[in-house]
Order: C-alpha cells, then structure tokens, then sequence
C-alpha cells in the first residue's frame, strides 16, 4: 500500500482524538505565555536590551520563546507525547496483530507513523512561529517584521527534531507503557538543558539538544546551527533505518 | 488504608518511576555542581557583586541549592508530579482494571486517597532524594561551615507541600484520561511558563505552578504577606480539589 494512504488513514485514527487538540494548545499556550511576558518586560527592559544588542525586537522575542520559556528546550518533551498519541491508537485496542497480519508492508506502517509525527511537528512549530508574529504585532513592535529570520527559525527547528522524532517513533512503537517514552523525552530535554547552557561544546552531539541550536542567541551565526541542521538529518537516518530494522524482526505477540 | 498504599507501592516495585524519581533529581544536582564550578571561576570583583546579591552569598551550600533548586523547582516538580500521577494511574486504564478493583470489597474514597497518598509519597521521596544528592555533592566540594539543613531539607520539603495542589489536580486529569500522554501534556504545557510568572512581582500568587520555584528561591524579604496568601491558596484547593476528585470518583460510572 502506498505510503500515502497509510499516512492518510493515520491522519484518520488520530481524527477523534486528543491529538489535535494538544497539536493546537501546546503553541498557543507558548504563545500567550509569550504575550504575557511581552507585556510585562517588553517596554521596560527588554526593548532597551535589543538595543543595546544591537538586534530587533523580533530577534529578542525569537530568544525569549525558545531560550526563556523553553520551547526548544521543551520540543523533544513535546513529540515524545505526540508520538505516545500515535501509538496510543495500537496499544489500546490491541491492534498490533490486526495491523501486522495485514497486507501493508512493514515498512509503511512504520514510517508512514513516524511522518504523521513529523506532520503534528511541524504543524506546532509553524503555528508558534504564527503566534510570535501576531505577539509582537499586538505588542507593537516598532520594527517592521522581517520573513527570513523566522522562516530559518521554523525550517531549523524542523531539521533539529528529525532524529526526536525517529527515536521516539521507535520508543514509543516498543514500549506498550506510554508514559516510559514520555518520561524518557522529559528526562532528555532537561539533560539537553543543562548540557547547553553549561557544556555547549557537549550538547552539540547529544539528540535533545539539537532544537535547541535553532535560535542560538537570536541571531544565528554561521556555524551555530549546524548542529540542527547536520545533527538533526544525520541522526534521523541512522535512528530511523536501526528503528525499522527492529521493528520489521519484532514478534508482536 | 495503610494496606491499599502498600499495594499499591507493589505494584511500582519493578517500575521504572523509581529510575525517574531519582534521576531528576541527580540531573538537577549536577546543574547546581556546574553553578559552583561557574561561581569558582569568576573574577573575585564579580564574585564580590554577586555576594551582595545573593542572600545566602558565596557559599557552596547555598549556590549549589540554587543550582539545583532553579531546575528542579520550576522545571522539573510541576511536570514529574504530572508524570507520577499518570504512573500510578496508568496500570488500572492500560490493563482496563478499573472495573475489576471496583468490584472489591474496597471502599472508593479509600482507593482514591490510596493512590493520591501513593503519589505524594513518590514526589516527596524524589524531594528528599534531591537533598541527600545535594548534600553528598557539596561534601564532595569541600563546602565548609556547618550543613544548613533548614535549607537543604526543609525547603526543598516545604516547596514540595506547594506542589499539592498540582497533585490533587493531577490524580483528577489522570484518572478521567486513559490515554497518559494527555494528562502529561497538560503539565507540560502548564509548566511552560513557570520560569516567566515565577519571576513576576505579584502575578505568581495566581499561578500555583510557580509557588515550589518561587517558595525554593524568592526572596521573602517584604512578600510575607504574598507567602501566607500562597499557603492558603494552597490549602484550600488542595481539599477543593480532592473533595471534587473524591466525590467524582464516587459518581464514576467505571464501563
């Protein structure tokens, strides 16, 4: 079966269920968090800190979400609980049989999970880069809003949670406990934490730390997202094909 | 009561949550180790700034409980309360055992406040857990003077007691929800902007998520009254919450 299909009846699972609803919250919730941090700070510190850095108000906002509040600390947390969902569907009704003793290639079943993940991903990074412009438009940024930054933001944050996604993918398809892959997820991105604010030499190798280098003080220098770019893509392959080895010998008793 | 606690730790015995409950904790303890290797490291002009500033000064026992505590606290309580409540929830929806356990001769109220007790007692073994790691830690850094207990254990512990609302919160979410990863969801994205409020001037006194950030490293000089209001908060969602949680699950029509 093509891997459309399959990742269109996944799309169709994941219809009535929480999913959808966590997609939509999660940024929203990031973004009013934001907001709320604009109208608080914004005129009394943080605009005179942009200027004093020599960067646009967008930039020190770029900066706060991700730095700050942590929503690239906290990304590989959040698909670790998309993937939980995904999964959730097999686990629950028991379903593993019926769907293996179908005529879909393992392989489809497998990925076609893993890009509905990467599907929700991307849905929440592009709707927290949305819900940043509409903050700093009702903050009334003086600058005027400049495309590129953000869309590098959104595309970087994209490459850093590939191999996020292809890990926890496996985990979640592995382990019949959804709360293990989460917690593994939670445990990840607090270590990712603490290695990139103390050791960033270190966290350039380690998986949760890669959505982190998106938006490396704002303002991406050459060099400084490498490790989302390459780190990102590179270990999405390698967990991806080891992960769909795995799965393709796995015995689903 | 005692007995239905008892079960219910057997069933955590070859879980997983124990790796959980004590690993946060040792990551947040080497968090607070790199503060006092950056603390070491600074010019001792700066280093005389930062003395000024700090409450408790320059030393290791107080800038290693800051370390620690400044992720533990916002970051990691709030979404590990989450985490434990799912956890010890999670065996009776994945197994559809709900049915089966009421059918016992167990009382609900008692089944409730087992598994919520059950709860509190795993948050606050990882509490404990973060103070004897922090200890250990700042022996193994040569700090001096006498330990400061009221800092590295009752604080700690007094900040666990303001998680109780999230707990009361959490045993209610967790038990309406099959699916585990919506109530962990809901602590994360609630979590989110702790670091934000907890920092705010008054705003924090509306967010019950920041009280254990804000109780473990505020400063109480001058919100006195802030604080007390924070403890009332506390206590009285905490029996709002398992009153409705109780009563609720009393209703429950467990099909």
């Amino acid at each position: 079966m093509k891997l459309q299909i399959l990742f269109r009846n996944e799309l169709i699972k994941q219809r009535r269920t929480l999913l959808w609803p966590s997609v939509l919250i999660i940024p929203i919730g990031a973004c009013c968090a934001m907001l709320m941090d604009m109208m608080i700070r914004y005129k009394d510190y943080l605009y005179g800190r942009a200027l004093k850095n020599g960067v646009t108000s967008w930039h020190i906002l770029m900066t706060e979400n991700h730095n700050l509040l942590g929503w690239g600390t906290f990304m590989p947390f959040f698909i670790a609980i998309l993937c939980s969902f995904v999964y959730n569907s097999e686990f629950s009704s028991n379903a593993w049989k019926k769907t293996m003793s179908t005529p879909v290639s393992k392989a489809g079943i497998y990925f076609s999970k893993w890009l509905v993940v990467l599907f929700f991903s991307f849905i929440m990074i592009i709707l927290n880069a949305a819900g940043l412009f509409f903050v700093g438009k009702i903050s009334g940024f003086p600058e005027s809003f400049d495309l590129f930054p953000y869309t590098r933001y959104v595309l970087l944050q994209f490459s850093g949670i590939l191999g996020v996604t292809a890990l926890h993918n496996w985990l979640s398809s592995y382990f019949r406990n959804t709360v293990g892959p989460v917690s593994v997820g939670f445990i990840g991105s607090l270590i990712s934490y603490t290695l990139f604010f103390s050791y960033p030499d270190y966290s350039k190798y380690f998986l949760y730390s890669f959505p982190l280098f998106a938006a490396k003080n704002g303002t991406v220098t050459s060099g400084d997202y490498l490790p989302a770019l390459v780190g990102g893509i590179l270990s999405a392959i390698i967990i991806l094909i080891a992960g769909y080895f795995e799965f393709k010998n796995r015995d689903i008793v | 009561m005692k007995k239905l606690i008892s079960i219910e730790f057997f069933k955590l015995k070859r879980s997983t949550i124990w790796l959980v409950i004590t690993l946060l904790p040792v990551i947040s303890v080497l968090w607070g180790v790199c503060f006092v290797f950056i603390f070491r490291a600074v010019p001792a002009d700066i280093k005389a700034e930062f003395t000024k500033v700090l409450p408790g000064g320059s030393d290791t026992w107080y800038i290693l409980f800051s370390g620690s505590a400044s992720l533990y606290m916002p970051l990691m309580l709030p979404i590990l309360t989450a985490v434990i409540m799912t956890w010890i929830t999670r065996l009776e929806h994945q197994q559809n055992a709900w049915k089966s356990l009421l059918t016992l001769p167990v009382r609900r109220s008692s089944l409730f406040m087992s598994k919520f007790i059950t709860g509190i007692l795993l948050m606050f073994i990882s509490i404990f857990s973060l103070s004897f790691f922090m200890i250990i830690a700042a022996i193994a850094l040569g700090a001096t003077g006498p330990m400061p207990l009221l800092l590295l254990v009752l604080k700690p512990f007094i900040s666990g007691l303001t998680a109780l609302p999230i707990a009361a919160l959490f045993i209610i979410i967790s038990m309406h929800f099959s699916n585990a990863a919506v109530p962990i969801a809901i602590g994360g994205v609630l979590s989110l902007p702790v670091s934000l409020i907890a920092n705010s001037e008054r705003l924090w006194l509306l967010y019950p998520w920041s009280y254990p950030a804000r109780y473990a490293l505020g400063n109480a000089t001058g919100q006195e009254n802030l604080i007390i209001a924070m403890f009332a908060v506390c206590i009285l969602s905490v029996l709002i919450l398992t009153l409705f949680g109780l009563l609720s699950f009393k209703k429950k029509d467990i099909i």
